[in-house]
């Protein structure tokens, strides 16, 4: 069930887009949605560096970057590295909405997947439906 | 179970029913207006991604390597995406025509340049404010039936 009302100041979201306005619009829609903690990186290679530092509740990750994609991000935490972190949700962005791109990101482990243009409500239906998935499985296990 | 997992024992369902929760119509609201106004500054943005692309189209021949092609698709692909979600629909449009130019296999086509510094023109055009959306749009369109011309699938 959807709730009504909800407490995002104790999660730890990490916005990764290589376009610095898009960082800076997510960054201001979930600042608005009282998130406790935004972080950002510009690539999968620093968002991967972040998450060493500490692991993030949730990742928005954008799907083409010119450096290190959202492909390889999903990889390093689904594939690559089994085991190292827990299970962060990722919800892909991404200005493709075609089948193709969509099956390759859920089939790499993407939790969810946000077609360009979005709005701030479909922002916070991606984190409110990841959040139940979250919690299904964590009954689950 | 690793530290990290320990760390993770509250699922988040729990967490966003913590005290200071408030109603998500309120919350997406507020985050509306925020979104707004951060989209209202994405004319200087879209300037410099302009300039840049320029940059990118001066080096650019057909004789390039792989990469450059690939830079120039991922910067327009980032222009229409951007646009469209900050509210421009004509830069969108335009990056929508030259994307659709750029399939690969038509890389070669004599006539691919001249059609891509059109398109540099017209996104020019559009971040200069000195044309209106209807004329954009008009001038997205011809642009479309450009690209056609070169990329019958387009």
């Amino acid at each position: 069930m959807v709730p009504s009302s909800v407490d995002l100041t104790t999660l730890d979201i990490l916005v990764v887009d290589d376009n610095e306005f898009l960082r800076k619009l997510i960054g201001a829609i979930l600042e608005s949605f009282g998130v406790g903690s935004i972080r950002q990186a510009d690539c999968a290679d620093a968002a991967l560096r972040q998450i060493e530092q500490q692991v993030p509740d949730i990742i928005f990750s954008d799907w083409v970057m010119p450096q290190s994609g959202g492909l390889a991000l999903l990889r390093a935490l689904r594939r690559d590295n089994p085991g190292k972190w827990p299970r962060i949700p990722v919800i892909v962005i991404s200005g493709h909405a075609t089948e193709d791109y969509v099956a390759q990101a859920i089939g790499e482990g993407a939790d969810s997947y946000v077609v360009k243009p979005f709005t701030a409500k479909t922002i916070m239906e991606h984190v409110l439906k990841v959040v139940a998935q979250e919690e299904e499985a964590y009954y689950l296990e | 179970m690793n530290s990290a997992n320990a760390v993770r024992r509250v699922s988040l369902a729990k967490r966003i029913r913590g005290p200071n929760a408030r109603p998500v119509d309120l919350l997406v609201e507020r985050a509306t207006q925020s979104a707004i106004a951060v989209s209202s500054g994405y004319a200087g943005f879209a300037s410099a991604r302009v300039a840049e692309i320029g940059d990118m189209m001066a080096t650019l021949t057909p004789l390039s390597r792989a990469a450059d092609w690939q830079a120039l698709m991922v910067a327009i692909q980032d222009l229409r995406s951007s646009s469209i979600t900050c509210g421009n629909a004509a830069l969108s449009w335009i990056a929508q025509s030259w994307e659709r130019a750029l399939d690969w296999q038509y890389r070669h086509e004599s006539r691919l340049m001249a059609v891509m510094q059109l398109h540099l023109d017209a996104l020019r055009l559009a971040v200069s404010g000195q044309a209106q959306d209807e004329e954009l749009k008009a001038l997205a369109n011809r642009l479309t039936l450009l690209v056609r011309g070169l990329n019958p699938t387009a």
